[in-house]
């Protein structure tokens, strides 16, 4: 049986990425925040998407960027989760 | 209009058909004015149609309400509401408070052409300047080729909304010049793609670009690639390359420009063809017939408008236009940079800007009038653009109708502004 990383962990890894590479210093980032709220453009977002691609070795579909999959860490590590539970 | 009947002694002359010249026609035929209008392609709109700019700014204040407000009735007012109707589009509210209306390009031609048939005596299409003349104090003849026939005007006032300031340099007249203007743009369609919305597309194309960017299969070259706001639907999205080349005085950079655009449209298209899920089956459904140049030579007014004036809104009492738009200005292969003033405020455009400041019936509006770099970075968009061109119309036909030029400039506050 495949086994996946846990959402807690997605999770993290999303957190501590954006927090290391995106938002701006001191700014606290949780999984619950809003990327808007952040200040993270569309370029940012799409960092996000290519960091999923090099660390879970998942392609998310084009469908699968979209406003509601893409609000916050947490909302995109549900996503990721779902995505390779149907790619296995 | 009569198509048969050509004058060749105007009231009022108009270089260009574009958003400036078709509110310049309307100005001065409502100030009892007979109008001829120059127009170098085979249909109006300028830049709005022959390079597809895509939205109309410049129309409302900034602000952080959903609705977008106004800044000036009249003419401009009616444009948007008619332009807005046939093209079923409705004013769009972006970031930093910005609002405007995205246009269907062949509803803005057919409006213009609406317009020219109530407003323009003889509307000469395929009409290019090849020569002009003034006595020192006014323009008295302008040479044209108007459908590959050469016809003289001898125009009592001339509007010279070309873009380009084209009137300037056949009579040596003086010109604000810049080694430098903005970076063009070259806009086009693509239909064939997958029904996602506008957010979706953007992301996915950004995503195959900063992918190919990285994988060296893209060039850098082409990496200016971005979506028009609200052209996404149908299948189809607009898309705008920036272009990586410097637009500067030489006449040949224009050519090099347009081979480059199109080269690059073809690349780009078979790139996201060949690597994304969204563009597999897209086809070039439209190109802009003309890589948009947004900023040239522009005429020397009797006043100068600055980057003060627009950044601090100042007020004239000889006001005759409002601009809301912030600066933007494209630097040749950069982001570009945006520089705001108040929201819920404006700038006055006073009436000086408009006017030559050696010969007295030459007057300009649009993309050429007297200002800054940085002021035409505000001034040069399409809604401030429907009023610089209806004043300068209206002030044409005043003048050729002798009326004091503090009574034209309030028939104009009158006819544009809401108080």
């Amino acid at each position: 049986m495949t086994t996946f990383p846990e959402l807690d962990s997605i999770r993290a890894a999303l957190c501590e990425f954006i927090r290391n590479n995106l938002a701006a210093p001191g700014v606290t980032v949780q999984a619950d925040t809003p990327l808007s709220a952040l200040g993270l453009d569309s370029f940012s977002i799409i960092e996000i998407v290519l960091f999923i691609e090099r660390n879970y070795q998942l392609s998310l579909p084009d469908e699968a960027l979209n406003k509601e999959n893409l609000y916050s860490a947490g909302t995109v590590a549900v996503c990721v989760r779902r995505y390779m539970e149907t790619r296995a | 209009m009569h198509p048969t009947d050509l004058l060749t002694e105007p009231d009022v002359l108009i270089l260009g058909g574009g958003a400036a010249g078709m509110a310049a026609a309307v100005g001065a035929s409502e100030g009892g004015g007979s109008v001829v209008l120059l127009e170098k392609y085979g249909f109006l709109g300028g830049k709005a149609t022959a390079a597809y700019v895509g939205t109309v700014c410049g129309l409302y204040y900034r602000s952080e309400y959903p609705e977008a407000r106004l800044v000036m009735a009249g003419f401009p007012a009616t444009f948007a509401a008619q332009l807005g109707e046939r093209s079923q589009t409705r004013p769009l509210q972006h970031k930093n408070g910005l609002h405007f209306l995205p246009y269907d390009r062949f509803a803005f031609m057919l409006l213009c052409d609406e317009l020219a048939q109530q407003h323009i005596r003889s509307l000469c299409l395929h009409g290019h300047v090849f020569a002009a003349a003034s006595d020192g104090r006014r323009v008295v003849e302008v040479q044209a080729s108007v459908s590959h026939r050469p016809v003289v005007f001898h125009p009592k006032t001339v509007v010279d909304a070309s873009g380009e300031a084209v009137l300037a340099g056949f009579l040596n007249s003086s010109l604000i010049k810049s080694d430098e203007y903005q970076a063009s743009a070259q806009v086009f369609t693509l239909a064939g793609l997958r029904e996602l919305d506008e957010q979706t597309v953007r992301l996915g194309l950004l995503r195959t670009i900063q992918r190919g960017l990285a994988h060296g299969d893209f060039p850098k070259t082409n990496e200016r690639l971005s979506i028009v706001p609200g052209s996404v639907g149908q299948g189809r999205a607009t898309f705008k390359l920036g272009i990586p080349l410097s637009v500067g005085n030489n006449p040949l950079d224009a050519s090099a420009i347009e081979l480059f655009a199109r080269r690059a449209v073809q690349n780009i298209l078979t790139y996201l063809r060949a690597n994304t899920e969204i563009f597999k089956d897209a086809w070039l459904a439209m190109l802009a017939p003309e890589t948009g140049l947004r900023t040239g030579p522009r005429h020397r007014g009797q006043y100068v408008l600055t980057e003060t004036d627009v950044l601090e809104c100042r007020k004239w009492p000889d006001t005759i236009a409002r601009g809301v738009w912030p600066i933007e200005y494209w630097e040749t292969g950069k982001d570009p940079r945006m520089v705001y003033f108040n929201p819920e405020d404006y700038y006055d455009i006073p009436a000086g800007v408009l006017q030559s400041e050696a010969l007295d019936n030459l007057f300009f509006a649009g993309r050429n009038l007297s200002a800054s770099d940085e002021a035409i970075a505000s001034a040069r968009v399409i809604g401030t653009c429907l009023a610089t061109g209806y004043a300068a119309g209206r002030l044409a036909a005043g003048q050729v109708k002798k009326e004091g030029p503090e009574d034209t400039q309030a028939a104009i506050r009158q006819a544009l502004f809401f108080n």
